[in-house]
């Protein structure tokens, strides 16, 4: 109810604009006294529920055009928000909101840009914590536009990184565009700007605020944005194909008769985002491919062509009215929806194992807690013998509960490096397995060299050029590796695989007698 | 923040609302502006034509009536819109308008396909042309 008293007040508040500019000017800025996100930020204030991230993997949500945060808890109980916080190992975040500036371009300071700062500050409070270092981003419709922009340096700036996302999901994101968009006046054209196909698509939408939208007027930026082709559409780069992604289109069927004779029936997509659109930047070509990645076409149902507002005189049918079980502006509190996003998440997360109780130490903590000595400051060489408390830290994950990790109880000498003052590692326990990589973990590979069970992890700072740390057993060493930058596990495995084999066989032979 | 936010809009729809009722604007949020309208009505040619062509000998010539978007797939369904036998008759003074280019009429059936329908009709090029039909309410 809530939600639908402030998506009126969205309508409202615009017909408000275009009859009286002037005064809009003089009272919007008493809609808009909440701050932003982004100046939080860069207030320096933490990022919103950037806490507990130890053993969860951060949610985040950014809703759509028109639209503002209180979508995601449509339904209370029945909500989005509460169907992914079912998820074990997540935390869903405050919804990013850009709710007071939800017609501007996803270029907006207030969208793109502030998007970018909220997943880098999450991922890294994540990895800070002990975390994976990653975020999960739920998107509706321009919100994954808005991802886009984030993810890019020409568009956001200050972009986030590839890295920092384990997975997105889109729900009936206009990657390519929408026929509805931009393209005033179209409702009650036949064969208008649009043609036919956006004559049907603007007759299912009279009841949804969205789609006035995009028929007000003046159109907003973001309609003109949105519209097929548009060349904002064309300045904004594809997401980076290491970003696994969860594509979701809903497709309703409008049919028509004619004397009980089938005749045609067309294709309207989720009533405003057509499929090709909704799933272009899904899972294809061998990008954007990963642990809860996939594509999904959801049925929302058939209507009559008869059954459009087309051929009502009055009154206008309400879309919710029709038998459907979705569209575009309802995908959001949908059962069937809220089920494959929750799916995917949770595919998502039991492929990455999670530091359970395993706060990053640095190496001399590291050491110290092994009951070793440290000596020096960095680089720290440490000399000793000692074995890593058996419940230092767990290798744990929602598939492997209790973490089941292979322990070594012998000990022997190693040489502990850290050449990175603040360098951060982590104990891992490993399973003793001859696997190459750990599935689903991007940056975690386990070898086995020798019969000796290795693991190793890139620090979340990896893209920067930092070390990689490779855990012999249960003893810790860091080993010198200057990866490319941006270059990671998903994009480039045999390389990396060459250059750890290479560090891990100089480790064993200086270390193993 | 939301709560905070939420009250501070509605504050802001209020007075844009009185403001709105004081321009005597308006605070409809319809999907755009006002079509032009078409006259609301069918002529005595485009009723004849329509209940000509429903019964016309062949699907290649009932087509003729039939909307450029589904003609094709009338075409290729092979089948005339109603069995031989049947006809038409248009109730004019049932035409509305729905839409620009969109109107229903409200038509009887005699014959094998008898009853009672409603045409949905679309103009193109000047003329109405029948895009499907349903039972009316």
């Amino acid at each position: 109810m809530a939600a639908d008293r402030d998506k009126e007040t969205a309508v409202i508040r615009r017909a408000g604009l275009a009859a009286c500019a002037a005064l809009a000017v003089m009272l919007l800025p008493a809609a808009a006294v909440a701050p932003g996100r982004a100046g939080a930020l860069a207030g320096g204030a933490p990022c919103p529920g950037a806490s507990g991230l130890a053993d969860k993997i951060p949610v985040l949500l950014v809703h759509g055009f028109t639209d503002g945060p209180f979508t995601w808890e449509d339904g209370g109980a029945h909500s989005m928000t509460a169907a992914i916080r079912a998820v074990p190992g997540v935390k869903v975040v405050p919804e990013f909101d850009y709710f007071d500036e939800n017609t501007r371009w996803v270029t907006d300071s207030h969208i793109g840009p502030a998007l970018a700062a909220d997943i880098t500050c999450l991922a890294s409070a994540s990895a800070r914590q002990g975390g994976p270092g990653k975020v999960i981003i739920v998107a509706h419709s321009m919100g994954g536009l808005a991802v886009r922009c984030a993810l890019d340096p020409a568009c956001a700036g200050k972009a986030a990184k590839a890295a920092q996302i384990g997975l997105v999901i889109t729900l009936d994101t206009p990657n390519t565009g929408s026929p509805l968009a931009g393209t005033t006046p179209v409702k009650g054209h036949y064969k208008g700007n649009g043609g036919w196909l956006s004559t049907l698509m603007a007759s299912t939408c009279d009841s949804s605020l969205a789609c006035r939208e995009f028929f007000g007027a003046p159109v907003s930026p973001a309609a003109r944005a949105m519209a097929q082709k548009s060349a904002d559409l064309r300045n904004l780069a594809p997401l980076p194909g290491s970003v696994p992604v969860f594509a979701m289109a809903g497709q309703i069927m409008v049919t028509d008769t004619v004397f009980g004779l089938p005749v045609h029936s067309w294709d309207i997509g989720d009533g405003v985002v057509l499929e090709d659109s909704a799933l272009a930047e899904g899972p294809a070509h061998g990008a954007h491919t990963g642990p809860g990645s996939g594509q999904a076409l959801l049925s929302c149902g058939t209507i009559q062509l008869s059954q459009l507002d087309l051929f009502h005189v009055s009154p206008i049918p309400r879309i919710t009215s029709l038998s459907l079980t979705c569209y575009h502006t309802s995908e959001i509190t949908s059962p069937a929806w809220q089920a494959d996003v929750a799916s995917h998440i949770s595919e998502y997360v039991a492929s990455t194992p999670v530091l359970r109780s395993c706060p990053y130490l640095s190496a001399a903590e590291a050491g110290a807690a092994a009951g070793g000595q440290v000596s020096g400051r960095p680089p720290v060489k440490y000399t000793g013998s000692f074995g890593v408390p058996a419940k230092l830290c767990e290798f744990d994950g929602p598939k492997n509960p209790g973490g089941g990790m292979h322990e070594y109880q012998w000990s022997i000498d190693v040489s502990l490096t850290d050449p990175m003052p603040g360098a951060r590692a982590a104990y891992l326990k490993t399973r003793q397995q001859a696997n190459t990589e750990i599935p689903g973990v991007p940056n975690m590979h386990v070898t086995d060299i020798s019969g000796i069970g290795l693991a190793a992890f890139i620090s979340p700072a990896y893209d920067s050029g930092s070390q990689m740390y490779i855990l012999l057993s249960n003893r810790i060493a860091t080993i010198g590796m200057q990866p490319r930058d941006g270059v990671g596990f998903g994009q480039e495995p045999p390389l990396v695989r060459q250059r750890f084999a290479a560090a891990a066989r100089e480790l064993v032979s200086n270390i193993l007698p | 923040m939301a709560g905070r936010r939420r009250v501070s809009v509605m504050a802001a729809i209020v007075a844009i609302a009185v403001f709105a009722a004081a321009c005597g604007g308006g605070s409809k949020s319809g999907p755009g502006p006002v079509m032009t309208a078409v006259p609301g009505r069918l002529t005595a040619g485009q009723v004849q034509a329509l209940e000509k062509g429903v019964t016309a000998p062949g699907v290649s010539v009932e087509a003729a009536i039939v909307a450029a978007e589904v003609r094709p797939g009338f075409l290729r369904a092979g089948r005339s819109l109603l069995p031989a036998g049947s006809a038409l008759r248009i109730d004019a003074a049932s035409f509305r308008q729905t839409n620009a280019g969109t109107a229903a009429v409200t038509a009887t059936v005699t014959g094998p396909g008898g009853g009672r329908w409603l045409l949905l009709l679309v103009r193109e090029d000047g003329r109405w042309l029948l895009i499907g039909t349903r039972r009316p309410p």
